[in-house]
């Protein structure tokens, strides 16, 4: 098997895993996809120590989480800047929910898509509020590490985690009520 | 009932670890073998130097270390040989030198003659206009991005 080859067969084990690490950060496709590409041409790069390595994944994982959060720093650096001047509550909508136990919640979802529910209400929460939402539990980094890595202080980071848990779960009691009700 | 933090944290924390990992989209894998295809095709010295033979590396970074040795060498010979011409050249560059902090020298003291309450007052004048420019690009954000309410189906 030659390189390419080789290099092919790792690709597609881990495609996904980089994909859904960049999507779930820059919440956009194409760029997503531009994200995963540089993370795969570093992995070439680099392909004679990784191929063999026990912590490839690992290593796949943070580069696409730091490549994300560049891109997402490059670009967006002036409206997060902005965004901090808002007035507290506006992002998370409103800042009182009633929801139900889990136990109802599950059983609302048995019939419905819960996992693209998921994945759609993560996209649209805005990047203040899904960016450490996601570094805290999908990339399981702590409050400080979230802190250091978006430059940003330790209590902005807990207050825009909270305000985006919120929102996601508004989000989904909205969702799922208008696909169990669509005639409503 | 309002869940208290830990429950939040708690919920959304298994929503979203059960989410499985996204599909990459099929046009990823090509796109990146095409590069790297495109990468190969290239001679050596047109790749980059971290990705030349070992030989090629360590012999190109002798040479370069020797240039550079060379160059420093050969610039301390010249200097010393070309030292009366250079310092007259430095001359000419001091005499600007002197010019450029004469007029420093007398711009600081024309501040200082301004008066207390112009100083103060260009100070404010620069203050307001960087909290106007704060304030106009932050109404800005929240034009442009704001939700819009009023389309709700």
């Amino acid at each position: 098997m030659t390189d390419a080859e080789q290099f092919e067969t790792f690709m597609r084990e881990y495609q996904n895993m980089v994909f859904s690490t960049a999507m779930r950060l820059v919440a956009n496709q194409s760029e997503a996809e531009d994200i995963s590409q540089e993370v795969f041409l570093k992995a070439y790069e680099r392909f004679a120590d990784l191929r063999n390595s026990p912590t490839v994944a690992g290593w796949l994982k943070t580069v696409a989480t730091n490549m994300s959060l560049n891109h997402l720093s490059r670009y967006r650096a002036r409206w997060s800047f902005f965004s901090e001047l808002a007035t507290p509550g506006e992002e998370g909508e409103h800042l009182e929910v009633d929801f139900p136990e889990p136990r109802d919640l599950q059983a609302d979802v048995a019939n419905a898509d819960r996992h693209s529910v998921v994945e759609r209400a993560l996209q649209k929460l805005p990047p203040a509020q899904r960016v450490p939402l996601v570094l805290f539990h999908l990339e399981n980094l702590r409050y400080e590490e979230i802190a250091a890595k978006l430059n940003v202080s330790l209590g902005k980071v807990k207050t825009d985690i909270f305000r985006g848990r919120q929102a996601l779960q508004k989000m989904l009691r909205s969702q799922l009520a208008d696909e169990l009700n669509p005639a409503s | 009932m309002l869940p208290d933090d830990k429950t939040l944290e708690i919920e959304v924390d298994r929503q979203l670890k059960s989410l499985p990992e996204l599909p990459a989209p099929l046009s990823l894998l090509p796109r990146v073998m095409a590069v790297i295809a495109a990468r190969m095709a290239l001679p050596w010295y047109r790749r980059p130097w971290a990705t030349w033979p070992e030989r090629l590396r360590w012999s190109s970074l002798a040479a370069l270390l020797a240039l550079f040795g060379g160059l420093c060498y050969g610039g301390w010979g010249v200097s010393n040989a070309a030292a009366p011409s250079i310092s007259q050249r430095v001359s000419v560059v001091a005499s600007l030198w002197n010019a450029l902090n004469d007029l420093l020298t007398a711009g600081v003291i024309g501040f200082r003659h301004l008066g207390t309450g112009t100083i103060v007052g260009i100070g404010a004048a620069l203050v307001l206009s960087y909290v106007m420019f704060l304030a106009l690009g932050a109404l800005y954000f929240r034009l442009a991005f704001a939700p819009s309410k009023s389309f709700r189906l």
